[in-house]
């Protein structure tokens, strides 16, 4: 009893708090401060979190060093600043509303990556014969209201059957391979849908980087993986969350799917632009 | 990853989410009015050579001020003051007033435990 005695006597003098109420209250406000700082943190593609912390910081500091009009100028802008966030979070907030998530079918054992080497072995082959390959790679979010399928395979991943479409005469390399992270092959062939066209219509930047463009607008909506895998390594991409690294070898490519796939730290620490790859087309 | 990605990172969160939580407490508490109560002295002046004073040391007093105010309530060092000469040899009982204390302006007086005070008046032999 001394001890808690002792220790709201510190809280007192220190903090100024003087019951355990006031605890209480402080508890109660930081708690809503945590759930909605986690919610700006989930949008990965503005730091919402860090304005969230400037304006808030700023508050503080103006009523506590007596910056009175600065303090009201902030106060009063409170209600702007917070419609500003909502709208440039709005992306996830579309996210949630207009695209539906895929209903996880409980596996008994964590999804095995194995497909993903042979889905990469049989691209690589692929590029010596002068095919380029972009996949996509569902995850959580579902990718039917972004991407029009030709027909519905819904099969697993096999270094056999991938062969036989990347080999076949009416694959097109400007077209997606779709694929789920389960390793289910959706479609070949798919290509995107309006609501991407139509957003890259007045950004696209040349035809060359299309694809890149194509892939980062897709992976800002959703949580989809998309790499591109061609004979020339300069062209190879990866992109996720919104974020491309271009200019990387496949071995690097492969391992950073098994990174994002396992759920293991994104290892987007390859600076972007320069090529790691000492040979032209690299193999396991 | 430099030291902003750090401080930035979900990781930091609820330290921030901590932080900003108290800072804005304080900023819509810090006028409030709240009661605490505080150990004030009994102190006599105007006391003789040969007498001796007995009496508690200390009474509780409960304050209602701005908490803004609680830092400095103990730079006042609020006491109560009694002049000895009004006290008659043996026991006294002293009924004690708000206005006793010295105590800042923002800072008003709920209640006094005890209310009433017993001092003794003891005369000492005198030196020669």
């Amino acid at each position: 009893m001394e001890l808690v005695f002792s220790a709201l006597s510190w809280l007192e003098q220190t903090f100024l708090i003087t019951k355990l109420h006031d605890v209480l209250e402080i508890f109660i406000v930081s708690f809503s401060l945590y759930h909605f700082c986690s919610w700006l943190h989930s949008d990965y593609t503005k730091p919402l979190l860090a304005y969230f912390y400037s304006y808030g910081y700023a508050v503080c500091f103006s009523y506590f060093f007596h910056l009175i009009p600065l303090y009201h100028i902030l106060l009063f802008t409170a209600p702007i600043f917070f419609i500003l966030l909502l709208i440039q979070h709005q992306k996830n907030l579309q996210k949630h509303f207009i695209l539906q998530h895929n209903t996880a079918l409980t596996p008994a054992t964590i999804a095995k990556t194995d497909w993903l080497d042979s889905l990469v072995r049989s691209i690589l082959i692929a590029t010596h014969h002068n095919k380029s390959v972009t996949c996509i790679i569902e995850q959580r979010d579902s990718l039917d209201p972004l991407l029009t399928k030709p027909f519905s395979l819904g099969v697993h991943t096999q270094k056999e059957l991938v062969d036989i479409l990347l080999a076949s005469d009416s694959y097109d390399s400007k077209k997606v391979m779709w694929i789920t992270a389960q390793g289910t092959m959706i479609s070949t062939n798919a290509t995107w849908s309006e609501v991407i066209t139509s957003e890259l219509l007045f950004h696209q930047e040349s035809a060359k980087t299309y694809p890149q463009q194509q892939a980062q607008l897709i992976t800002q909506k959703t949580d989809a993986l998309v790499f591109h895998i061609s004979p020339e390594t300069e062209q190879n991409f990866v992109a996720y969350q919104g974020k491309i690294i271009a200019h990387i070898s496949v071995d690097q490519i492969a391992s950073m799917l098994h990174a994002i796939l396992t759920h293991k730290t994104i290892p987007f620490t390859f600076p972007q632009g320069k090529s790691y790859d000492t040979h032209k087309n690299s193999s396991f | 990853m430099t030291l902003i990605k750090i401080l930035l990172s979900k990781r930091f969160l609820p330290l921030h989410a901590l932080i900003l939580g108290y800072m804005l407490w304080m900023a819509a508490a810090y006028n409030t009015t709240i009661t605490t109560t505080i150990n004030v002295p009994i102190i006599f002046y105007n006391q003789s050579e040969n007498t001796i004073i007995e009496s508690a040391e200390t009474v509780q007093a409960t304050l209602a001020l701005a908490r803004s105010t609680l830092t400095t309530i103990r730079l006042y060092e609020p006491a109560i003051y009694i002049d000895a000469q009004t006290l008659h040899l043996g026991k006294n009982e002293i009924l004690l007033y708000g206005k006793d204390i010295s105590l800042p302006d923002k800072a008003n007086l709920i209640k006094l435990v005890p209310a009433h005070s017993i001092i003794t008046l003891l005369q000492t032999e005198s030196q020669s």
